[in-house]
């Protein structure tokens, strides 16, 4: 792995069933992910996707690319830039910017695949030293 | 049975606790996340566990419509096999701040597993409307 390597990608589609999925899933049926109309009077213009669905996908793409060193020494910080609505057509991204030692450091998020517009980004710090087991 | 308030800006402190809560994560909700992922991997999904890692704070608030989740920082610290289902979790109110108008809260939960070693902190900001 090296500096500009490209995680394998994750695609998926936002769709109100699938965030009406995840809001029985988690428990948060916060109406702005599942009321139209109330959504629509705080300013949304609409319900979004719970943030915890793209950082799902993010944590599966960085498990995928990392198994056990990403369960076992990670750490990532992302932040929800611009909402998931239904109907986007969305991926995940990861490069890797810079190795360090034993350490790499990726520049992960989400972004609709129509035009590339981030909706989430951040960054990630996997050890690859490191594989923690308690024994 | 002590009933939960509504979480709201005004009356979170800095510094309070979010005492800790035991809780098992049920095999049904391994499967049922796997569905929605379309995640094949083995072991318990990190994402799993840092969902249920919430409890410390919904058993204590309810989350006030029109709550915002503004940014997410995960620190994992130790593989989970699939059997190991039993957890410990607590938090604190790390901060909170106005900026340009919004209220934001920022909470750090930390998670153990049965032996008391550390699986996961997690850091998290909300928006919270009032």
């Amino acid at each position: 792995m090296k500096p500009g390597d490209k995680l394998k990608e994750i695609r998926f589609k936002i769709t109100q069933e699938k965030i009406n999925q995840f809001a029985e899933f988690s428990g948060d049926f916060n109406p702005i992910h599942v009321d139209e109309e109330f959504a629509k009077i705080v300013g949304l213009g609409g319900t979004i996707a719970h943030g915890a669905i793209g950082m799902a996908y993010i944590m599966k793409m960085l498990h995928t690319e990392f198994g056990k060193k990403f369960c076992g020494g990670s750490r990532f910080i992302i932040k929800f830039i611009s909402p998931m609505r239904p109907d986007f057509e969305l991926k995940t991204f990861g490069e890797v910017k810079e190795i360090s030692g034993s350490s790499i450091y990726l520049s992960i998020g989400v972004e609709k695949i129509e035009d590339g517009a981030k909706l989430i980004v951040g960054e990630a710090l996997i050890e690859m030293g490191a594989h923690s087991s308690d024994g | 049975m002590s009933e939960k308030k509504m979480m709201k800006f005004s009356e979170l402190k800095e510094g309070e606790i979010l005492p800790p809560v035991s809780y098992e994560i049920p095999e049904e909700k391994i499967e049922e996340y796997k569905r929605l992922f379309d995640d094949s991997s083995r072991g318990l999904p990190p994402f799993v566990c840092c969902l249920y890692a919430m409890k410390c704070l919904l058993e204590k608030y309810s989350i006030q419509p029109g709550t915002i989740h503004a940014f997410q920082e995960v620190e994992l610290r130790k593989e989970i096999p699939l059997e190991e289902r039993f957890f410990k979790s607590y938090g604190v109110v790390k901060e909170k701040f106005n900026k340009r108008g919004k209220n934001y809260v920022l909470f750090e939960i930390t998670t153990e597993d049965l032996r008391g070693n550390i699986v996961h902190k997690i850091r998290f900001g909300f928006v919270v409307p009032e």
